[in-house]
Formats: C-alpha cells, sequence, structure tokens
C-alpha cells in the first residue's frame, strides 16, 4: 500500500498563498475518485437556470457539460481527440463528505475525459488523471485565491460574467459571515482573497448588484447581455444620472416627467433587450453623451430617452456634438483654474520668461474677449447708429461720424455726379462741421432727401464743387 | 466701371481705418466692449452695413497677431501708412479719438499713439480741439 501511494505521488508542486508554503502532490487519479466542482464559477449560474434548482447532481453537470449548448466543451473534446490525451493537469482537493476528490479546476476536462471513455473516442485512453491536490486543510478562502489566480487574474479564460458571478456569490459569502464590516471592508477582505484589484471585484458587485436588483440574475438576458448591463452599473457618468433619474421626486427636479421608481434602469433594460441594440460601447459612448448633456442643463436628449421612448442612438443624434465639445472643453479649464493645479506664479514667470508663451496667452486673451463682447457690440448697430435714441437738438454741429455717415450713403447712390466720390464729400462735410455750418437739422435734410429722390442734393453737388475749386 | 474702380479703393480706404481702428483698441492690452461697439458702428457708417461678429472676430485676431506692432512708434507708423488721403486722414483721427475716448479712460499707450499718428499726419489741430471739448 505504501509502495503504491509513494508510486503515484511521484511529484510534489509547491503552491504559495499568503506567505505560507503548501505542497500539493501531483498524482494520477482515477476519474470515477474525481467530481464535479458543485459551486464551479463558469456554469454555476448557468446550470442553476437551466435545472431550475439549487440541488445540481454530479449527473446534471455532465448532462449540461456536454449538451449542445457548451461549444466550449466540444471544442476542448475535439483538441484532446486530436492530440491524444489530456496535456494539463487538473486540480483537486479532497472533499470530506463525499470522500472525492473536487476538481476545483479542470472541470471541463473531467467532462471531456468521461465522454471520451463512455464513447471510446480514443482508444486505451487511461482511466487514471494527472492531477495536482490541494490539502484537504486549505481553507475556502485559499481556494478562492488559488481560484482567482487561475481565472480572475491570471488565465482569465472564464468569461467577464462567470468570473463576477464567483467573484459575487463570494461577496454574498462574506458578507453574511462579516455583517458588521462596511461594503468597502468586504471587498478589501476579497481582492486580498483573490489576490486582484479592488476595483475588479467593486465592478463584479455592482454589476451583479444590478442584476439582482432588477431580477436579472437567474434570467438568460441577464449573462446573454451581461456586457451591456457591466458596462451600466458601473459607468459612474450614467449611475449619476441614473440615481436622480430612478427617483421620481429628483426627476421632476431635473425636468423629466417619470411614472415609476427605477426609470432609467428599466430604459437602459428595454433597449438592451432591442433588436437594433447597439453594441456595448457604442451604447457606452452614447448614453455617457446623453447623461452628461442633462449634467450640463441639456436635458432634452435624455427626456427624449426616458419620456418619449426614443432609441439611445436617436436620442443621441438631438445632442449639438460641437456645443458639448465646448462646453466640456471649458469646463476642463474651469476646473483647473479654480483649483490648486495651476500656480499662477509659473504663469507670471512664463509671461516674462517666454514671448511665444505670451503671445500665446494674449491671442487667447482676444479670442475670449471678443467671444464675451462682440456679438453684443455688432448687434447693437442698428440703422440709426448706437446713438440713435439720444436727444435730438437740431441746431447742435453734427459729428464727425454723421459727415461720415452722409459721404457713404451719397457716393453710394448710382445717379451721384462724379465729383461727388465718398472722399471728397466726407471732405467737404468734415469742412462743414468744422466751419459749425452743418447742424443735425441739415444732416437729416440731406439724408432724408437722399433716400426718397435717390439723388444727391443739387445744393451739396454745387456746394462740393466750390470746396474743390477752393481746395 | 471707373464708378467701381472707385468704390473698390474707397472700401480699401474704409478697411484701412478699421484695421487702423482694430490696432488703436489694441494698444493698451485692453479690449473694452465699448472699444468695440465704436469700431462696429463706424464700420456700419463706412460701409453702410453691419459688420459681421465672424468678420469682424477675425479681422481683430489677424491684426492681433502682427509680430511687428510691439511698440507704440510701430503701430503708430504702421496706421499713418496706411491711409494717404488729407480727408481721410482727417476722419481717421476722428475715429482714433472715438475709438481711444470710447472706455471712458485714455490710456497713456493711447494718447502716445494718437499724438505720434496726428503728428504724421498733421492732423494735431483736430487732435487738441477734440480732445479740449471733451
Amino acid at each position: 500500500m505504501k509502495k503504491q501511494q509513494k508510486k503515484e505521488e511521484f511529484f510534489v508542486e509547491k503552491q504559495y498563498v499568503d506567505g505560507e508554503r503548501y505542497n500539493c502532490p501531483l498524482r494520477l487519479l482515477n476519474n470515477t475518485e474525481l467530481e464535479f466542482w458543485l459551486d464551479n464559477p463558469r456554469f454555476y449560474e448557468t446550470i442553476r437556470k437551466e435545472f431550475d434548482t439549487d440541488k445540481i447532481t454530479q449527473e446534471d453537470i455532465y448532462t449540461f457539460y456536454t449538451s449542445p449548448k457548451v461549444s466550449m466543451q466540444r471544442d476542448l473534446l475535439a483538441n484532446i481527440v486530436n492530440d491524444g490525451g489530456v496535456n494539463e493537469r487538473l486540480i483537486v482537493q479532497k472533499n470530506p463528505e463525499t470522500k472525492k476528490f473536487t476538481v476545483i479546476e479542470g472541470n471541463t476536462r473531467l467532462a471531456c475525459i468521461r465522454q471520451i471513455l463512455a464513447q471510446d473516442l480514443i482508444k486505451d485512453f487511461p482511466r487514471d488523471v494527472e492531477v495536482m491536490e490541494l490539502p484537504e486543510s486549505l481553507s475556502k478562502e485559499k481556494v478562492t485565491y488559488i481560484v482567482g489566480r487561475y481565472h480572475i487574474v491570471g488565465k482569465k479564460d472564464w468569461s467577464s460574467h462567470e468570473s463576477n458571478a464567483y467573484v459575487y456569490r463570494k461577496y454574498i459569502e462574506v458578507k453574511h459571515s462579516n455583517s458588521e464590516k462596511s461594503k468597502t471592508k468586504l471587498i478589501d477582505m476579497l481582492a486580498k482573497q483573490f489576490g486582484s484589484k479592488t476595483a475588479q471585484i467593486k465592478r463584479a458587485v455592482k454589476s451583479f448588484e444590478f442584476l439582482e436588483k432588477h431580477n436579472l440574475r437567474e434570467s438568460d438576458l441577464g449573462s446573454r447581455k451581461y456586457s451591456y448591463f457591466e458596462m451600466y452599473a458601473n459607468s459612474a457618468v450614467i449611475q449619476k444620472t441614473a440615481k436622480e433619474i430612478n427617483d421620481p421626486e429628483l426627476a421632476e427636479i431635473q425636468g423629466v416627467k417619470v411614472e415609476t421608481h427605477n426609470a432609467m434602469d428599466k430604459m437602459f433594460i428595454k433597449h438592451v433587450q432591442r433588436d437594433d441594440c447597439p453594441k456595448t460601447v457604442d451604447i457606452r459612448d452614447w448614453l455617457i453623451a446623453v447623461c452628461n448633456s442633462a449634467d450640463g442643463g441639456r436635458i432634452d436628449p435624455l427626456k427624449l430617452l426616458i419620456e418619449e421612448d426614443a432609441s439611445i442612438s436617436d436620442a443621441v443624434k438631438t445632442i449639438d456634438a460641437g456645443r458639448e465639445d465646448v462646453i466640456a472643453f471649458f469646463n476642463k479649464i474651469h476646473q483647473k483654474l479654480k483649483g490648486a493645479a495651476i500656480e499662477t506664479k509659473k504663469i507670471k514667470q512664463e509671461l516674462d520668461a517666454d514671448k511665444v508663451f505670451r503671445k500665446k496667452i494674449k491671442y487667447i486673451h482676444n479670442f475670449l474677449g471678443l467671444q464675451l463682447d462682440l456679438p453684443t457690440a455688432t448687434g447693437k448697430i442698428r440703422s440709426e447708429g448706437r446713438r440713435g435714441k439720444a436727444k435730438f437738438d437740431p441746431e447742435k454741429v453734427a459729428t464727425w461720424k454723421q459727415c461720415t455717415m452722409l459721404a457713404t450713403i451719397l457716393s453710394k447712390l448710382p445717379s451721384r455726379p462724379n465729383s461727388c466720390q465718398f472722399n471728397r464729400l466726407q471732405g467737404y462735410f468734415l469742412n462743414e462741421m468744422n466751419e459749425k455750418r452743418l447742424t443735425n437739422l441739415k444732416v437729416n435734410e440731406i439724408k432724408e432727401f437722399a433716400e426718397k429722390e435717390k439723388e444727391v442734393p443739387q445744393d451739396i453737388i454745387d456746394a462740393i464743387e466750390e470746396y474743390l475749386e477752393t481746395k | 466701371m471707373i464708378g467701381e474702380i472707385n468704390s473698390a479703393r474707397v472700401d480699401k480706404i474704409n478697411s484701412s481705418l478699421i484695421d487702423a481702428l482694430i490696432k488703436m483698441m489694441l494698444v493698451d492690452d485692453i479690449i473694452h466692449k465699448n472699444e468695440l461697439e465704436q469700431i462696429a458702428e463706424i464700420y456700419y457708417l463706412l460701409f453702410d452695413k453691419k459688420a459681421s461678429t465672424q468678420d469682424l472676430e477675425a479681422r481683430i485676431l489677424k491684426v492681433s497677431e502682427n509680430d511687428e506692432l510691439e511698440t507704440v512708434g510701430a503701430v503708430a507708423d504702421s496706421i499713418a501708412n496706411s491711409i494717404r488721403s488729407a480727408s481721410s486722414k482727417e476722419a481717421a483721427t476722428y475715429a482714433l479719438i472715438e475709438v481711444m475716448i470710447s472706455d471712458q479712460k485714455v490710456h497713456e499707450k493711447e494718447k502716445e499713439l494718437i499724438k505720434k499718428i496726428a503728428k504724421l499726419w498733421g492732423t494735431t489741430d483736430i487732435l487738441d480741439s477734440v480732445l479740449n471739448d471733451t
């Protein structure tokens, strides 16, 4: 018996967890000594949905793995048949209850091995399987860590839904056994257990909390469209808006009328089910654009989405992208200037030291100054001039502006004689102004005549000719 | 045909005046909204049409980027050389004064600039008479 055991334990591999070393024997075990891992994250959620029960049997798992639904198992089976054997060792741990070895890593391979044997797909295929045995004493947490290292941090061969479902189940477990601990603490604990980043755990928890909240965890939609829900639940911008719109009172303050609670979440779930639902990245970018726009007070695209049941692509089309860019650009600068990120002392130093930099700042200054004041300035100019509303004094001597205006009007008349060119007219009227002969009343008379008769008054023509002669 | 040529020549002279006003506005490094209003109004008087915001903006930014206008003397020479006829110089002096005083404050650089221009143009008497009146 001892000899046999020695033969089996031909090698030992070391596993390091939390600063401790564990000797894990590499063994050959008969496949009948192995059992599927009932808690296998890979198919736990899917199998549960498939059999509609929490009490899943070993037979259920084998049936499921070898069903046409699991294409991955078919692919692996084809590879093994092609290679003639299994190339990767399984990781197992003794189950004290069943006295069998639970396959922690390699359940799909176990299904393949059993199928090969059952259907005799490879001639003389060995019934013994190469395994690495984790010590029985290794705690659940440490097994979790090893699994995480394999699938969540390392190989990442599980889908995001599979790995996050596993993380979430572990989260619920630790939550029950550590009810006094805060969510942040629990996530930190799990991150340590999995040897992963807290952000990764947080992401998984948020996604599955969303699925749970909307009864999607059990549904086919939840796993099939998981990437959408994961994105939605973890986008800070979207969640900020969702928090407001999901609450009817807050939504009303924002100017959006909603009938029920969770209107934003429901809208999204509905969208995900649409035939024309865009790709996750597109829907993410568009919804973020709609939310950013709403956050900046431009609520119409969001209203369209929530109140009018429009598609996200239609709602995003109503956003003025150029406008959003401008707002985002200046918000960023404003934030930087208001915060401590920019040292004004450094700006002053740079202005003194670098001419090119100074020129750029001057340009920006002029540019922004013009944006602020130029539209008003140009908008104020009416046909009567800026000071049209000033009290009219007929005896008051005309201004140079009135002289220029008359020169412009008369010089543009098609019937004006050659002597009445702009410069001459301007010179003449300025001279009249200087001699205090051109009054407001006279200006009005000339202007009205020109506008009515479309010609230069004869007395002006005569006076100009006289003026030119004296010049 | 001659009428069109004359009209184009007048527009060119008036354009030079607008640029001169912009230079005057920029000489103290501060763009005051009253200065902008003055320029927009003078533009209207000279061209008998409203200046479009975009055109005026592009024009101001273009002038502001001119590297050669770093000193008051250079700006004065530039303005003085851009307007040649006596009546235009006279009108331009009035226009420059309007822009200068529009922000209710005569900056030293503006005063220095207009004095230099008036001297170059021979319109110092106009400058003095208007400044004495205000």
